[in-house]
């Protein structure tokens, strides 16, 4: 039987050891069983007096190098015992070796053997999920075909209300899904919905549907009830929905991976829960919550939380509250709200204490400790149930950090070192610099105020772990002095502990991004002087270059930001209180835990924040809400407010004060600021007839706060009317949104929002990509849109999704070749026959503009356009072209052999040809048996084409292309030297042309019109062979493209011969030097005479036709299509319009998302 | 509308668009406040200014729009494209690069704005004569074949804003005069937003106007 990991002292004393291995110990109890001796009888006895009568056998965990034991096991009988012993060799000993340290694996076995005692219900365990799980898990796969690696989080109990009847039965919530099924009175009812199609999430309670979760997809709703821990389960789909709508955002690809750190720091809390993964998302929830709380660095965990009491000393009472404790602080926050609240980061800890003696306090007597950082300062917790638990565990800690001898000076001093070497110096804050005149009323002010924070911060202690109290807020409501800021805003935003742990880091960033040549450094320089002109110490080299270096600095350490306008604002300010290196911590923490996705590359964090503004607008001010929402400002408004914290529009020497909040109490400042603006303003809005007239009201009221508590730096007088005073205003705001606009509302409100954003943006990319396809007018746009959702589908399915790109919106839906052939095999009638891959994979390459492995939206909809819509001309021209030599390469055509055996074959293709046109007579069955024979025997036969082709793509996929393309370039080059080059780009073009909408080119360019290069023999054959296998299923069609290939071959034959003729002395260097090198065999167009060309003579003697080489052997575009064209049946087939809509509905159903039955 | 500021015959909603930096907000604060900075804070979202000229004796109240010209505002911005009648796409003449991306902001005027809007193509920084990229009879060709009307301005040294500006709107009203001559026989009755896809706020007001006149 598992027990509770629980430490024992003493190995050996009372117990024998049956087995040792390196981190376990099987022991029975003296007494018990085989050894008998003296102190075995005596430890029976003591068994036996003291009833304590403990199990004889047990397991003990170890490690090497420690004197610490766990019992984890104990049984009554050996053979008990030995089932467990065995258990643990099978399954636990084979993953410690992965361990490096041993702590890491005492750890994970405790956590361990806790998980099995926690999901040991009824059922023994032999992995980490319960049995009944684990069928579920099986039978939720089955149910809905989830692929193999479909991860269950959960599943519930609930009811689904189909039409007026609600089915009882279970909710499976999966990483990707969210399913349902019922199986009741042999009905069955199945409903499977894609996180990523979710556009609301909401509980809801009306008389139709009482008390239930609907869940609103692009199509449809549906509403469940009745479950037995509906917000548990709310709260899950809320999780799951908004992991999935944060992977639409940033396109991280990969599903969610299991944090196997977080998952052995929280399971000892969690509850107990079918899956880990559940137990995981729980504990990232927990972990998300605690680092915004205290501000911390993102990737801190959560250990455990504890109730206790904080002593303060500055009022000297006892606080109750809640400790927390994770990786590298011990916080608190006390249970009456903003009470007090503190942070102590783990490496400032010197010494941490049981407080016994506690006399002082009331209620000190119990369960104490005192914890004292490095700079004397100590804390002292009280009535803490389980203090040798607590100090264990921060010793733990303690003894995990990692060895660093630094540490954080309380006060901040800015660094002047000498920095000769690497060419610039961090500046300090600017204002220190640039100093204004200060006039001795606001000097007065100033000093007052500093005054008084330095009284306060006597009390409560300064830098990091300040006790932040209600005093506290209340002083950074009336404005931090401008002397303090830099240092305050660093501690309350927690900027102050990234630069701790990051020491170093961003003078490495600078070097790095100065020296580089990045594209978004241009943005930035663009910049740099539009971002706080007015104040002298940016139309300064000092300034700009500090500013430069903060924002390259942060582009760097954070590509999927980069840099957005907007930035360049608030860092400017920054600059301005700040050190050079705080300023960029600061600039890190905005960016990334303050204001969450706002500079991402489509500002959704931004977007999402309107969306809630708005919401938030409706409930407090409905009346202007319907006023602005008619003049359609809502969403104007507040864009550049939230972006730059109101910097670019209100005086900066007021937006900081703005700032102060926001840095103190988070982004809710922002809307209780927004709001409080409105509705002071609501009168005058009301009154407005038109948009442009609520800005200005709003611009004017803006322009005029004043803040006469600082005097600004400004080269720009400020002349606008003064409305308010900045610290007014940010009261008012406080007094009236303080209560009712909480970070937890705007957190809720904010995933709802996200959903909305993410599939409007969703939305419009795929309206933009409809009607840029649309201008291809292919396919019908019906046809496109089922299309586009194919495709859609296809790439959620490969765990990717549709990225955003600049170049035009069909590019953010890219196709890889499984992808792209998934889809044509199933749409395009020319991926039907045996010749199906290697048609797919030479239309993938036409199509694959940029060589780079991946198609777009557009490349897929014109090559299905191109088989099934376009006339009978460009469809085989499109054919035509996807054979051409710089696309179809080489590498395609010799699949096995080459050189000799290559010229063997072609001559044994000219000789069969050669003989079929000369026996006319014998009749078409001939022919085309023979023809048939060609198919199999040679070349261009399917299979090694369609091989090599993969094996080309597939080397087009990875990045040894690069050889591919070497190859192309020296065909090319060969074709070049001959006065023609026809390079990949133009044949693509030549493939496309004649299209309404030709690819997008710089305005003023104009090319000449694309043409295709003429194809060798060995080329041409491969197509023959396609047309072949497309055409074979009716007899008189076949028969016609027979013909026509068997005069396109003579007409290669007369092409090649007056050059022939010509130069019949060099012939054998010629073939000599084609042996070599296989690039060369690029006949030379210009030699051949052109007069034949056009139009093709059936009537042309053949029979003086000689087999030998193939050099110099070539078909044009316009032959190729005069000749096919002139038989009546090709043309009818290639003419004909195949409707997709047939083929669109069969995957759609395939796939049916939303299956209901 | 009641103050003095809202008499006006004509309302046009004029958006101004270009890559980031060629200088949207300089022509907006050349044109409505004949200042120009030559450094200003750049703009985030949208900004919003207004200016009445005079045409035919007809009072036109201008409501120009300037926004962002970063790529990651654009599907911001295209939401300001609503309702406008007339567009300013604005590339600098010294940077090839927003003359490069000139067809792109015009495909993203056929995506999100009126069909009929009117588009002014603007090579402006006319002043870098020695840095100039773009050759004005490039541009000049290029404007015609889009059927876009062309001209390069200086807001450094005023060169050619007025006549920028006065040159769309007075073509907007001149098409929305000519419109409204052409609807008028079919009723004298207002007929508010008869054409949702032409001048909506301006044809609505104007008639407004007359009939109270």
């Amino acid at each position: 039987m598992w027990v509770k990991p629980q430490e024992v002292f003493l190995k050996t004393a009372l117990w024998d050891c049956d087995e040792t291995s390196l981190y376990f110990v099987l022991q029975r109890r003296k007494g018990h069983g085989k050894s008998r001796g003296l102190s075995s009888l005596l430890v029976g006895t003591l068994d036996s007096v003291m009833d304590t009568k403990p199990a004889p056998f047990r397991i003990l965990h170890q490690t090497p190098n420690s004197e610490v034991y766990y019992v984890i096991a104990t049984a009554l009988t050996e053979a008990e015992i030995r089932q467990d012993w065995q258990w643990l060799f099978e399954n636990v000993c084979p993953t410690l070796h992965s361990f490096d340290k041993e702590d890491e694996v005492t750890d994970f076995v405790c956590c361990k053997i806790n998980s099995v005692i926690a999901t040991e219900q009824d059922n023994f365990t032999e992995d980490e999920d319960t049995i009944t799980y684990k069928n579920v898990d099986y039978e939720f796969h089955q149910r809905f075909g989830m692929p193999k690696d479909e991860k269950l989080v959960c599943y519930y109990s609930c009811s689904y209300w189909k039409g007026k009847m609600p089915r009882q039965g279970w909710m499976y919530l999966s990483v990707h899904y969210m399913c349902f099924y019922s199986y009741i009175f042999g009905r069955k009812t199945t409903v499977k919905i894609r996180w990523a199609d979710v556009t609301e999430l909401a509980k809801t309670n009306s008389l139709l549907f009482p008390d239930s979760i609907k869940v609103v997809t692009r199509d449809d709703q549906h509403y469940f009830t009745m479950f037995l821990k509906k917000s548990e389960t709310f709260a899950l789909m809320q999780q799951l929905a908004n992991i999935a709508m944060k992977q639409l955002i940033d396109d991280k690809s990969g599903s969610f991976n299991i944090d196997k750190d977080l998952l052995t720091k929280l399971s000892k809390n969690v509850p107990k829960k079918p899956s880990f993964l559940k137990r995981d998302l729980d504990a990232k929830k927990q972990s998300n919550r605690y680092t915004l709380r205290f501000r911390l660095p993102q990737n801190e965990k959560l250990d455990g939380t504890e109730e206790c009491t904080l002593w303060t000393p500055y009022n000297k009472s006892h606080n109750w509250g809640r400790l927390y404790l994770s990786q590298n602080f011990i916080c608190f926050d006390s249970r009456v709200k903003n009470l007090v609240r503190l942070t102590i980061p783990l490496r400032d800890v010197h010494q941490v204490e049981r407080a016994d003696s506690g006399g002082t306090g009331s209620s000190g007597d119990s369960g104490s400790i005192l914890v004292t950082t490095s700079y004397h300062t100590s804390f002292l917790f009280g009535n803490i149930s389980d203090r040798e638990f607590l100090v264990h565990k921060i010793s733990e800690l303690l003894a995990k950090l990692p060895n660093d001898t630094y540490r954080e000076k309380a006060t901040l001093a800015v660094a002047r070192k000498d920095d000769g070497e690497r060419g610039w110096t961090s500046q300090p804050p600017l204002m220190t610099l640039f100093k204004t005149n200060q006039t001795s009323p606001i000097r007065q002010i100033q000093q007052k105020k500093v005054k008084r924070w330095e009284d306060h911060m006597s009390e409560v202690g300064r830098g990091v772990s300040m006790y932040q109290t209600t005093a506290g807020s209340e002083l950074v409501v009336n404005g931090i002095p401008e002397s303090l800021r830099g240092e305050l805003w660093s501690v309350f935003s927690g900027s102050i502990l990234q630069k701790a742990q990051n020491k170093g880091l961003y003078e490495k960033l600078v070097n790095e991004a100065l020296s580089s040549k990045n594209p978004v450094n241009d943005e930035i320089e663009r910049d740099l002087h539009r971002s706080l002109p007015e104040h002298p110490a940016f139309q300064n080299d000092v300034g700009i270059s500090a500013l430069r270096r903060v924002l390259c600095a942060y582009a760097l350490k954070n590509p999927t930001i980069g840099y957005c306008q907007a930035m360049n604002i608030v860092a400017s300010v920054l600059l301005i209180y700040c050190p050079e290196e705080q300023a960029f911590w600061l600039l890190a923490t905005i960016c990334e835990t303050l204001l969450p996705d706002y500079y991402n590359t489509r500002v959704v964090g931004a977007l999402v924040d309107q969306g809630v503004l708005e919401e938030l607008t409706k409930a407090h001010l409905p009346e202007l809400h319907a006023k602005l929402d008619e003049l359609g400002v809502m969403k104007m408004i507040s864009l550049s407010w939230f972006l730059t914290l109101f910097i670019s529009v209100m005086p900066y020497e007021c937006a900081v004060n703005v700032m102060d909040c926001f840095f103190y109490d988070g982004a809710k400042v922002i809307f209780q600021v927004t709001l409080t603006i409105l509705d002071i303003n609501r009168d005058k809005l009301l009154k407005c007839t038109e948009d442009g007239q609520a800005m200005q009201v709003l611009n004017d009221y803006l322009e005029g706060i004043y803040n006469d508590e600082a005097v600004a730096l400004s080269t720009e007088p400020r002349t606008a009317e003064k409305t308010i005073k900045i610290q007014d205003l940010v009261y008012q705001a406080y007094r009236t949104y303080g209560s009712s606009v909480t970070s937890d509302g705007i957190e809720h409100l904010g995933l709802k929002h996200r959903l909305r954003v993410v599939r409007q943006l969703e939305d419009s990319l795929e309206r933009n990509t409809l009607r840029a396809l649309q201008q291809d007018k292919l396919l019908e746009p019906n046809e496109l849109q089922e299309l586009l959702s194919a495709i859609r589908e296809e790439l959620l399915l490969a765990k990717r999704v549709p990225c955003e790109r600049l170049e035009a919106p069909y590019e953010a839906y890219r196709l890889d070749y499984t992808q792209f052939k998934m889809l044509f095999s199933a749409l395009s009638p020319w991926a039907k026959g045996d010749y199906a891959e290697a048609i797919t994979a030479r239309m993938f390459k036409l199509m694959d503009n940029d060589d780079d492995g991946f198609v777009s939206a557009r490349g897929l909809s014109l090559a299905l356009g191109l088989s099934c819509r376009a006339d009978a001309q460009r469809r085989l021209r499109a054919l035509y072209c996807a054979h051409a030599p710089p696309l179809l390469s080489h590498l395609e055509l010799r699949p096995t052999h080459f050189t000799d055996t290559g010229e063997e074959l072609a001559t044994d293709a000219i000789s069969f040809f050669d003989r079929s046109t000369s026996g006319t007579d014998v009749g078409k069955a001939n022919i085309e048996k023979d023809c048939k024979k060609t198919d199999i025997e040679n070349p261009p036969s399917p299979e090694p084409g369609s091989s090599s082709m993969q094996r080309s793509i597939s080397e087009v996929c990875s990045s040894g292309y690069n050889m591919d393309k070497s190859s192309d370039s020296v065909l090319s080059h060969s074709a070049g030297s001959s006065g023609d080059s026809h390079s990949a780009d133009m044949v693509r073009a030549c493939a496309l042309s004649g299209l309404p909408s030709s690819l997008p080119s710089t305005p003023g360019s104009t090319s000449p019109p694309p043409t295709a290069p003429p194809l060798p023999r060995a080329h041409f054959l491969q197509l023959l062979a396609a047309l072949h296998d497309l055409t074979q299923h009716e007899a008189a069609l076949y028969e016609a493209v027979v013909l026509a290939g068997t005069l396109l071959l003579q007409l290669g034959e007369l092409n090649q011969r007056p050059l022939f003729d010509r130069e019949i002395s060099q012939d054998s260097l010629y073939m000599a030097a084609a042996a070599k090198q296989p690039q060369l065999p690029e006949m030379d167009p210009n030699g051949n005479p052109t007069v034949d060309q056009d139009k093709p003579q059936p009537s042309t003697p053949t029979k003086d036709i000689e087999p030998s080489t193939e050099c110099l052997w070539s078909i044009t575009l316009e032959q190729f299509l005069a000749t096919m064209l002139a038989q009546g049946p090709v043309e009818e087939f290639f003419n004909k319009k195949v409707t997709l809509l047939p083929q669109l509905e069969a995957l759609r159903h395939r796939d049916r998302l939303q299956s209901i039955s | 509308m009641g103050t003095r500021e809202d008499e006006y015959d004509y309302l046009f909603k004029v958006v101004l668009i270009g890559d980031s930096g060629v200088g949207k907000s300089s022509l907006l604060s050349r044109f409505t406040r004949n200042e120009f900075n030559l450094e200003s804070k750049s703009t985030i979202g949208v900004e919003f200014a207004t200016r009445s000229i005079e045409v035919d004796g007809k009072t036109i109240k201008a409501q120009i729009w300037d926004t962002a010209g970063q790529e990651r505002y654009r599907a911001i911005t295209s939401a300001y494209y609503r309702g406008a009648v007339g567009a300013l796409l604005v590339y600098d003449i010294a940077k090839h690069l927003s003359y490069e991306n000139v067809e792109r902001w015009l495909r993203e005027l056929r995506d999100h704005a009126d069909q009929n809007i009117l588009i002014m193509l603007v090579g402006n920084k006319s002043d870098l004569r020695h840095l100039r990229s773009i050759p004005t009879e490039e541009a000049k060709a290029f404007a015609e074949r889009n059927g876009l009307s062309f001209i390069e301005t200086s807001a450094l040294d005023s060169t050619n804003v007025e006549p920028a500006f006065q040159n769309i709107l007075t073509e907007i009203y001149r098409i929305v005069s000519q419109k409204q001559m052409r609807d008028q026989p079919e009723g004298d009755v207002i007929r508010p937003d008869a054409e949702p896809t032409d001048a909506r706020p301006s044809q609505a007001d104007s008639v407004r106007k007359q009939c109270c006149q």
